[in-house]
């Protein structure tokens, strides 16, 4: 899947002729401008919400205050639902490792033919719409025997599963280029224990596809608004659903913490793309 | 010692195995398969006495029946429009000289590729909403943009869902475009190709099942969108996804088995789109592997 790094651009042709290059390259910028900037704008707009003030029917805002700012910090919400979105993810982040390092490791050392298990168990969440799956839990955990509607418990639970493509494919990802088998057997002929090569030898040799799996879980998960908002609500308020009550009231406010919001998930997605180097996010992430 | 029969041994060589998968069985039990039967079940209106009424309902009652198009309208216009630019941006972004762009468009894909959400509607409000910025700024130049458009709205709602795919079909389609070999378009060159016959006879073929199962993808994840809508529209956009929440969420008109029967079929309309989205990716990758 590296072809993108390792050759270069190849669609060139060979007769194509200077002068048509150039009118090409100069399409292409004028097509990377349009895109960029249909990206970027929206984020700029929200960025200057939160800053400006009488900005109504003006291309930009007349004044310029740090007040929503300052507002929306002291707000005794803000701590608290940022820190719950900070716990969920983070919780998600431990419940995601423990449950699928141990599971992927020996599936790659002991157990190739239960793959297939596995890895249509693990990325069926894909085909699974967020409002589907939450109703689908409310339906079975709002009522006994198992309460856990209302829970931080069953956020995390949720939000483990939504991750579980993600995870699956950074763990399964880094066993593989590690040849996972090869080095257990070495260890076990060496005379390593059961378990001792998967602590010892494979899971420092991982760190780089565990801390991209962390980071991918924190980038889907913070400030996530659906599951948190059918299974939580206010009764274990998180910043995205704040956030979503926040905007009829104050919207410049609510804009200084969507900001945030955004600056956390970006900031995960780009220390994603370092981590691996230029191989893209997306071939750890997605299908 | 005993004698075994031979599937005994296995199961007894195996159950070190079966134990260290047991949390993940156990979770995926609890938390992927129960869940859906429960939310399968109570689509027939239970186990005890089950009726397709609510499942027809879906098609038959007015409301119901049009948010499944406008969410097939929605989804389908904004994966169509993703396809289209994000194969033609792909394919600007392998070619190009500018490869500091390249990396930076790239980076910039994969940020925005999952930035939907109830924060991508705010932000949107603030530059095109009815007072927004560049709404402002066309007005200054004398165009009305509200005369003809209204963020508000189905049209808005696709200009949003268009945000997140387009980076994601890109995403999708850089290894397809990469995997097109430059030995090719010699061997087509020296059998007397034009570029012409090169992208009708090798290159549209090659890629044609990554676009598409890039354009299905992106349907389904439209089809799946939710926080989106409900942010710019609240309960007034008449989705599938919001009539799942109106029913669950609404004292007078709270229908138990309705909201099952609604969820069920956007589940069903989602996974095949997945499941699809799968066989068609499998003939894509072909080349890229």
């Amino acid at each position: 899947m590296d072809q993108l790094t390792l050759r270069q651009p190849v669609l060139t042709g060979e007769a194509t002729s200077a002068p048509v290059k150039r009118g090409r390259e100069a399409g292409f910028l004028a097509l990377f401008l349009v895109f960029a900037l249909y990206l970027i704008v929206p984020m700029i707009g929200m960025a200057l919400f939160s800053v400006g003030d009488s900005w109504i029917d003006t291309v930009l805002p007349r004044r310029f205050t740090l007040d929503y700012w300052t507002a929306a910090l002291n707000n005794p919400l803000f701590l608290q639902t940022f820190s719950r979105s900070f716990i969920a993810s983070a919780g998600t982040i431990a419940l995601s490792l423990v449950l699928m390092t141990p599971t992927l490791f020996v599936l790659h050392v002991a157990a190739p033919r239960l793959r297939p298990f596995v890895e249509v168990v693990s990325l069926a969440p894909f085909a699974l719409p967020t409002v589907v799956f939450a109703l689908s839990l409310i339906r079975t955990y709002s009522v006994k025997p198992l309460v856990l509607t209302g829970t931080p418990l069953l956020l995390v639970l949720s939000y483990t599963v939504i991750s579980l493509p993600f995870v699956y494919r950074a763990i399964d990802n880094s066993l593989r280029a590690l040849d996972t088998r090869t080095l257990y057997e070495a260890a076990q002929t060496l005379g390593a224990s059961r378990w001792e090569p998967f602590r010892s030898i494979i899971l420092p040799n991982i760190r780089r596809g565990l801390l991209a799996a962390s980071l991918l879980v924190l980038s889907t998960s913070f400030g996530e608004y659906t599951l948190s908002a059918f299974l939580v609500g206010d009764a274990w308020k998180t910043s995205g659903v704040w956030i979503y009550d926040f905007w009829s009231d104050r919207p410049h406010e609510t804009l200084a913490l969507g900001t945030i919001s955004f600056v956390v998930t970006w900031a995960a997605s780009l220390a994603i793309l370092a981590l691996l180097g230029r191989r893209s996010a997306s071939e750890v992430g997605r299908a | 010692m005993s004698r075994v029969r031979p599937g005994l041994a296995r199961l007894r060589s195996d159950w070190p195995i079966l134990a260290a998968l047991a949390p993940f069985i156990v979770f995926f039990l609890m938390f992927e398969a129960v869940p859906v039967a429960v939310l399968l079940q109570g689509s027939i209106g239970g186990l005890k006495s089950p009726t397709s009424l609510y499942l027809t309902t879906v098609f038959t009652h007015p409301v119901y029946r049009q948010s499944v198009i406008n969410s097939f309208m929605i989804a389908g216009i904004s994966a169509l429009i993703g396809a289209v630019a994000g194969t033609a941006i792909g394919y600007a972004l392998t070619v190009t000289r500018h490869t500091r762009i390249r990396g930076a468009l790239i980076a910039l894909a994969n940020v925005t590729s999952n930035a939907g959400g109830i924060g991508l509607a705010f932000a949107f409000i603030t530059v095109i909403g009815v007072s927004g910025g560049i709404t402002a700024a066309l007005r200054l130049v004398g165009i009305d943009l509200y005369s003809f458009f209204t963020l508000y709205s189905v049209p808005g709602l696709i200009v949003l869902y268009v945000y997140f795919q387009t980076p994601l079909m890109i995403i999708l389609m850089l290894p397809s475009f990469a995997a097109i070999r430059n030995e090719w378009r010699e061997a087509s060159a020296s059998l007397g190709g034009t570029t012409f016959e090169f992208w009708r006879s090798i290159g549209i073929p090659v890629l044609f099942p990554a676009i598409a199962a890039g354009t299905i993808l992106m349907l389904a994840s439209g089809l799946g969108a939710f926080a989106t809508a409900v942010a710019l529209m609240g309960g007034q956009a008449n989705l599938m996804t919001v009539q799942v929440s109106v029913l669950r969420q609404g004292e007078v008109i709270f229908k138990p088995a309705q909201a099952d029967a609604l969820a069920t079929v956007l589940l069903v309309f989602v996974a095949a789109s997945v499941v699809l989205y799968n066989l068609v990716n499998r003939r894509a990758q072909r080349w890229t592997n």
